[in-house]
């Protein structure tokens, strides 16, 4: 996994780009923690060129979404592809995140 | 035949690699991206299960992964000699609890259900088998 980071103040755009699988969700997450604890409140992931996410980034974006609601920080998702997003409604994650079809949206929704 | 069996020491950073081969495995075989995800999910699932609980944490083991295809179904086999573990005896994860009280325990084998058709459990002797089976799309496909 390959994570990309752009910056639109106050906006940060994550971009996880390959397999979120068990190796790398550890990086993925210590990185959105990071993010969090060093004062971004407005946070868009966008997941468009993420092939897969198996339960540990799952459990690495849980941890940054409370840690999210804890800060008062926006974290917004965009970019689910159909099978990324069965995998959110078989978790029933859809209900957790604010998930943005487009990355317009999302960049909107988390300003 | 189509058919594939690789082997490999219980390390993490072992996994991405044949989870690679086993994709590329199921989409030579036809299967579509669907299918050829939610083997690379249910992979690294089990694998990482077996990893981080079938083994002592000095103690080397080695995991070997069949994949076939058996009657139009892609069938992935997992042998571990770790101990004894059935992943299916595992209570469902509570998907009710909002996001400040989720728990993840129990979110892989969920996803593993899920996303095969058929998943088995069976300790063969010394060694744990997992068998997982999902249906490949019906395509009409060129014979060599």
């Amino acid at each position: 996994m390959e994570l990309v980071e752009i910056r639109r103040d106050p906006l940060v755009i994550v971009e996880p780009r390959g397999r979120i699988d068990t190796v790398a969700a550890e990086p993925f997450g210590n990185r959105l923690t990071e993010l969090i604890r060093s004062g971004s409140r407005h946070m868009l992931i966008d997941l468009q060129h993420v092939i897969y996410i198996s339960s540990a980034g799952f459990r690495a974006l849980l941890i940054a979404g409370k840690l999210a609601e804890e800060s008062n920080a926006k974290l917004v998702l965009c970019g689910l592809s159909a099978e990324i997003k069965r995998l959110f409604e078989i978790g029933t994650f859809m209900d957790l995140f604010t998930i943005c079809a487009s990355r317009e949206d999302g960049m909107v929704k988390a300003q | 035949m189509a058919r594939v069996e690789i082997r490999l020491p219980n390390r993490r950073d072992k996994m991405s690699e044949v989870g690679a081969m086993v994709e590329s495995f199921v989409r030579a075989q036809g299967g579509s991206g669907e299918t050829v995800h939610d083997v690379g999910v249910v992979l690294d699932e089990v694998l990482s299960n077996i990893i981080a609980y079938g083994y002592g944490p000095e103690q080397a083991g080695e995991i070997v992964v069949r994949a076939d295809i058996v009657d139009g179904r892609i069938v992935v086999e997992i042998e571990d000699g770790g101990q004894p573990f059935d992943p299916l005896s595992l209570p469902p994860p509570d998907l009710s609890a909002p996001l400040r009280e989720r728990k993840v325990g129990g979110l892989g084998i969920h996803f593993v259900r899920q996303l095969m058709d058929e998943v088995a459990y069976a300790r063969v002797g010394g060694t744990n088998r997992l068998r997982l089976s999902k249906q490949l799309p019906v395509t009409p496909t060129r014979r060599d």
